[in-house]
């Protein structure tokens, strides 16, 4: 492994762990602290005459502040660094990260952000917020299945469609899908 | 008059070989790029390569033309009748043209693809894209490059079944003005 694979793997410790020092205002909810080397953010991407993406994002932080008696006073943040995306191979990673899909040098980050929390069912509620990519902000709705691994201890499995043409990623455009299935599966722990 | 030399020249020879086990490794890339069942980061992987090692072929061929023009041709072997020489002078200039046309194909293709990824020279150049962004013009030079590459590596292998007969049933050496270390018993 290089150097600079390593600092992939080790800089979610870091931002994670200065992103929740102060976090939890006065209200009833609780700040959870995500575990980064229990959280993968996943993407695929379909193509014609290419085989399906997949690839991860390695850095990111996320702030969760859960109310389980009312989830719909639930909140969560995520920023994701556009640079850390990973493919598996690192000239597919520097495409990727260039100005005709991620521009990563104008957009750092992506950043979804809750509004609204509306419960499904006893384990899983829809997240919807708003999602920025490419400097450009639009509504976006999050399916989480939560789980309770223990008072202290929850797991999370979300999925989310992004149609990346809305927001202004037309590269490549229609031999590669504009469907973005998002997954995140993460663990978190209370306090 | 000067008299045309016995051999290729020394520099020719050695781009001749260059180019042909490099040529190889090019059309099995590409072969593997398009065939193979990958995932996607080692087709995109094969992909660059065969690109970069692709258009490097166009720097070889013009390196090619230089040797070639710098120094006369050897002399056809006295034996060949006249309908071989025009055979072999017109395989000859086939494979030149193809060696040219295939890698300015497989250019154009890249260059005018929906899909934005141009030529890469490992990382260290960029080969600017020569045409501009057209979706049927670029699937029609994909065609063109896969057609002009399958010619030419059909022609490159009679190109060498040729030499082979002439070295060993024609017995005319034709094949030792092209071998490396055939110098010393042909100059």
């Amino acid at each position: 492994m290089t150097a600079i694979s390593a600092g992939v793997v080790f800089a979610p410790l870091l931002l994670a762990s200065a992103a929740f020092g102060g976090d939890g205002g006065a209200d009833e909810r609780a700040a959870w602290r995500i575990e980064p080397a229990r959280t993968h953010i996943g993407f695929v991407v379909d193509a014609v005459g290419f085989p399906r993406t997949r690839g991860e994002f390695h850095v990111f932080n996320g702030r969760l502040s859960l109310d389980f008696d009312r989830p719909a006073a639930s909140r969560v943040a995520f920023t994701v660094r556009a640079d850390s995306i990973e493919v598996g191979s690192s000239s597919f990673n520097d495409t990727l990260r260039g100005s005709n899909f991620l521009d990563a040098q104008h957009f750092p980050d992506i950043h979804f952000e809750s509004t609204r929390v509306e419960k499904r069912d006893e384990s899983t509620v829809d997240l919807i917020g708003d999602l920025t990519l490419l400097g450009v902000t639009r509504p976006l709705t999050v399916e989480v299945e939560v789980k309770r691994l223990g008072a202290a201890r929850i797991s999370f499995v979300a999925h989310a469609h992004i149609d990346r043409l809305a927001y202004g990623m037309n590269s490549g455009f229609p031999i590669i899908s504009r469907d973005v299935e998002l997954t995140v599966s993460s663990e978190a722990l209370a306090g | 008059m000067k008299r045309p030399p016995a051999r290729w020249s020394d520099g020719l020879i050695a781009l001749h070989w260059l180019s042909a086990a490099w040529l190889a490794l090019v059309f099995a890339l590409g072969l593997a790029a398009t065939a193979a069942d990958l995932d996607a980061a080692r087709k995109f992987d094969l992909y660059q390569t065969h690109k970069a090692l692709g258009w490097l072929t166009l720097v070889l061929l013009a390196a090619r033309l230089a040797a070639r023009a710098a120094r006369a041709a050897p002399k056809p072997a006295p034996s060949w009748s006249r309908a071989t020489r025009w055979a072999s002078g017109s395989i000859h200039a086939a494979l030149y043209a193809l060696l040219a046309a295939v890698p300015l194909i497989g250019w154009l293709r890249v260059s005018s693809a929906i899909v934005p990824i141009p030529v890469s020279l490992f990382g260290l150049a960029t080969i600017p894209n020569i045409a501009p962004v057209d979706g049927a013009f670029s699937e029609r030079m994909a065609l063109a490059h896969k057609l002009g590459a399958w010619t030419l590596a059909a022609l490159a292998i009679f190109h060498a079944a040729a030499a082979l007969k002439h070295q060993f049933v024609d017995r005319d050496a034709i094949l030792s003005r092209m071998w490396p270390w055939a110098g010393d018993r042909t100059s």
